[in-house]
């Protein structure tokens, strides 16, 4: 008979190295792409804003896990013997991006009209209008629901065990299936995805207190 | 799971399985010097970790086998139940051996060569009152949802019977355990691990559920490998080394003979 011990506790800790990486593969990906697509969906040029909004209807519309699947064995079956890391990166950089440049866009027209006005009397560019005025007051905004998505995005990693990563989520499945016990094991699983979450949390309220949102 | 098995299936049909590409796998292999066998390792007994969390199971043994005798050396894939097809199809392993329920939906895309069998019972502590199958009316009897043993006792448990359907055998498991269901479904081998576990509970046998035979999946069109795994179980099966394994973590004899008249 199999007692839970140290052995499996450093086998799950090992395992939530995937889900971190996983993570912030999403974060930078899904961070820069989002970025554009919120730039996009606010854009001055008509087929832009279409572009970009299309793009964001379809992936939201779409279970992450089904474009997941198109990117492992999609691909490999049109020929590409795609790793399952970058399958991984690339469907969760496509996912975050979707949602991101949602919830970024909302954060961008939430700052007054008024502030496009008065940096306009003052000449400055479009460029320039972004850079210095909007974007510094959109991201104080954004803080709040951004973390919210992070977080979420770190539990939503362990999606990838369809693709064969063996990440927390899987890990603990793992290890419960060898020990038969459930309780200590997922008690751990949670300790640890809390352990990764909660400073996240942190500092989401660091930076919004520091930013001072809402005033 | 159900619905992951269900777009497993859907995605990997509608992109086609035209994509790998046919050879001689049997030769590729050989050539290789290695063959790519996939394992659930979260299916116990077929599939598991010991103490120190190395592969371990009775699926496990059976693969390594395998390989030895067919002299390449083994590689462990690690699936799980609702990716053995996907990963199968694309090629991202040569074979699977993961307790595979042969079945007729799963044969239109795979093909199976038998090895094993499941055998599905209905177990409970000492102090439930169930002797057949008919006596699981009005009882509480934890599945997992849309496996086998749901499917199989919905067929044949009296209508009256409460299913409780649980997402796996883990949430299945905790539920007998706390009493929130009377008896529940399962493999032979986890009655025997979970005996063992909780001495406490006085598990025993209630009744017989059904015998699936489980098969090694292989891709379509590969009639050279097939026919060299189907010489291998039928050598298996009669010197008798595939029932050592299977009686190993289940406690009983296995009888290929039948299964494999009826699939000649």
């Amino acid at each position: 008979m199999i007692q839970f011990s140290s052995t499996h506790l450093i086998y799950l800790i090992e395992a939530a190295r995937w889900t971190v990486l996983l993570s912030v593969l999403a974060f930078i990906g899904g961070g820069a792409f989002g970025l554009v697509l919120a730039l996009g969906r606010v854009s001055q040029h008509k087929w832009l804003r279409w572009l970009s909004a299309a793009y964001i209807q379809i992936i939201q519309g779409t279970p992450l896990l089904v474009v997941l699947f198109l990117a492992y064995f999609g691909l490999s079956i049109l020929g590409l013997d795609i790793e399952p890391i970058i399958a991984a990166g690339l469907s969760l950089t496509v996912y975050t991006a979707a949602f991101l440049g949602e919830i970024w866009r909302g954060c961008i027209l939430s700052v007054p009209k008024t502030q496009w006005e008065a940096s306009n009397c003052i000449g400055l560019s479009r460029a320039q209008q972004y850079r210095y005025v909007i974007l510094p007051q959109a991201a104080r905004i954004a803080i709040p629901p951004t973390v919210g998505f992070m977080v979420q995005i770190v539990k939503n990693t362990s999606i990838t065990s369809i693709i064969g990563f063996v990440e927390l989520a899987r890990a603990g499945q793992i290890v419960n299936n060898s020990t038969f016990q459930p309780f200590i094991t997922f008690v751990f699983v949670a300790i640890i995805y809390f352990a990764m979450c909660y400073p996240l949390s942190l500092a989401s309220r660091h930076f919004e207190r520091k930013l001072n949102v809402g005033k | 799971m159900k619905f992951l098995t269900r777009v497993a299936l859907a995605a990997t049909m509608a992109i086609g399985v035209a994509g790998v590409a046919k050879a001689d796998l049997l030769a590729d292999i050989k050539a290789k010097g290695e063959i790519a066998i996939a394992i659930d390792l979260g299916a116990p007994p077929w599939g598991m970790t010991d103490a120190d969390l190395k592969p371990a199971g009775a699926d496990v043994e059976v693969a390594k086998k395998l390989a030895e005798d067919l002299g390449v050396k083994f590689k462990l894939v690690e699936v799980t139940g609702p990716n053995r097809v996907p990963f199968l199809l694309t090629g991202k392993t040569d074979i699977v051996i993961s307790s595979f329920a042969i079945t007729p939906e799963r044969a239109k895309v795979v093909d199976f060569v038998p090895y094993s069998v499941n055998r599905l019972i209905v177990f409970g502590p000492k102090g439930v009152e169930i002797k057949s199958l008919e006596d699981l009316s009005g009882k509480r009897v934890g599945v997992v949802r849309g496996n086998l043993q749901d499917t199989e006792l919905t067929k044949k448990a009296p209508a009256d019977t409460k299913l409780v359907r649980f997402d796996d055998d883990a949430t299945t498991i905790t539920a007998l355990m706390s009493g929130q269901v009377d008896a529940m479904c399962a493999p032979y081998g986890m009655y025997l691990t979970l005996a063992e576990r909780y001495p406490a509970k006085e598990l025993e046998p209630k009744a017989e559920v059904v015998q699936q035979p489980l098969g090694i999946g292989l891709r379509q069109n590969e009639p050279e490998l097939k026919a060299w795994l189907r010489g291998w179980v039928e050598k298996g099966a009669a010197d008798g080394s595939l029932s050592t394994i299977f009686e190993k973590y289940m406690g009983a004899k296995l009888d290929l003979a039948p299964i494999l008249a009826a699939t000649k």
